[in-house]
């Protein structure tokens, strides 16, 4: 399958059979835009399509299509127009990481012959986006699997493929991104900083009551007093440093993240 | 007599504090949060002489009984001391406009004085009104 030799040229639409062209794009208003043409143009004409994108993206280029008079319903029922999720396909034919022979040809390979045959004179043209899926998570290897195992069916299948690669993306875009991940991030940290100093206040507060308490009545023992009060004096501090002992005993302090204490019980767990 | 009521929601801390003012001649109320100190409140404005009041506890809290009490012109003048274990009760207290501020670990002797300071002279053992009597 040859590529064109300028991907971005703006006549795109007019796409030789057995072209892959590969569109770098900065906006999504922009990208569907393009795929809309280069769909539409083989639509007009009768022939099939298939689109293999994300869920918002083939909204976008539906919406671009009907901006463009294309009859959305019509084609898809008279199954010249197919439609399929770029990231449940991309999962279907993804083993181990990377996108298998086997599972994209069980699984692409029937929906290209079937929308081939639904219109067998014209050029099926396709638009996928699963390249470009993988090509945003950084992970190029699969990416480049993909474009083979694309390549490897157009020498046995006629059609126009249509990739789509974010390219240089929007400054702004990317800063914005970057700005909210650390956003995010300082806001989980604060929120970890702040359960663990509720947690020890908690603790605090749950330590300091029973020893408020066994100092309190040690000091009424310790004066001369009736014997009746030092039973409950001795008996007041008994039951509090057990229940200290066994604050003690539930701290988990297993590991960095460890939660030591059940602010909800008062208790340690 | 002079009665204080106690709200604690730590029930030794509570018998602890009752026991050592009744040895010392003061009748003592108790209540576990804010919500039974009110209550209590509202059916002997008159009779009490001071609130021990322990901020952190379940249900009303500390600060939220002395909101409460503060608001209410039957016994917003019965005064108030705070126990609290807050490393910074200087801050506290100016909110609270409490009498004086107890520190947690509460040491015994500091309760009486202060008791006794807003109360007035106290009974001794031996004196009629005194609940352990002779």
């Amino acid at each position: 399958m040859s590529m064109p030799a300028d991907p971005t040229r703006p006549d795109a639409c007019r796409a030789l059979e057995n072209e892959h062209i590969v569109h770098f794009y900065e906006r999504q208003d922009d990208l569907a835009d393009r795929v809309a043409d280069f769909l539409a143009e083989g639509l007009r004409r009768g022939g099939p399509a298939l689109i293999v994108a994300t869920e918002a993206h083939t909204r976008a280029i539906g919406a671009a299509l009907e901006g463009k008079q294309i009859d959305l319903p019509a084609a898809i029922q008279s199954g010249r127009l197919t439609l399929l999720d770029a990231r449940d396909v991309l999962a279907s034919v993804t083993t181990a990481g990377m996108p298998d022979a086997a599972g994209f040809a069980d699984r692409l390979g029937g929906a290209v012959t079937a929308a081939i045959n639904s219109a067998p004179h014209t050029g099926l043209r396709i638009y996928d986006e699963m390249i470009d899926v993988l090509w945003q998570t950084a992970n190029a290897a699969a990416a480049v699997r993909l474009e083979d195992l694309w390549n490897d069916m157009a020498d046995s299948r006629r059609f126009s493929l249509f990739s789509a690669l974010a390219g240089r993306r929007d400054a702004e875009q990317a800063r914005s991104e970057a700005l909210a991940a650390l956003e995010e991030a300082e806001s989980a940290a604060a929120r970890t900083v702040q359960s663990r100093e509720e947690q020890l206040r908690a603790l605090v507060h749950a330590i300091r009551t029973p020893l408020n308490v066994i100092l309190g009545w040690a000091q009424m023992a310790e004066l001369k007093t009736e014997p009746a009060i030092v039973d409950r004096a001795l008996g007041a501090i008994r039951n509090n440093a057990q229940q200290l002992a066994r604050l003690l005993d539930g701290l988990d302090m297993s590991g960095p993240d460890a939660i030591p204490f059940d602010m909800s019980r008062g208790t340690a767990r | 007599m002079s009665t204080v009521l106690i709200v604690e929601d730590d029930r030794d801390s509570r018998d602890m504090l009752c026991t050592w003012l009744q040895q010392h001649g003061y009748a003592t109320l108790t209540a576990a949060d804010g919500q039974e100190a009110l209550e209590k409140l509202k059916h002997a404005p008159d009779s009490l002489s001071l609130i021990l009041l322990d901020l952190m506890m379940p249900g009303m809290t500390g600060w939220q009984f002395r909101t409460s009490q503060r608001a209410d012109r039957r016994f917003r003048k019965v005064p108030v001391v705070v126990m609290t274990a807050h490393p910074n009760p200087a801050g506290e207290a100016e909110w609270l406009d409490p009498e004086d501020v107890l520190l947690k670990p509460i040491d015994l002797q500091a309760v009486l004085n202060v008791v006794s300071r807003c109360c007035g002279p106290l009974s001794k053992p031996g004196d009629p009104h005194h609940p352990f009597g002779t």
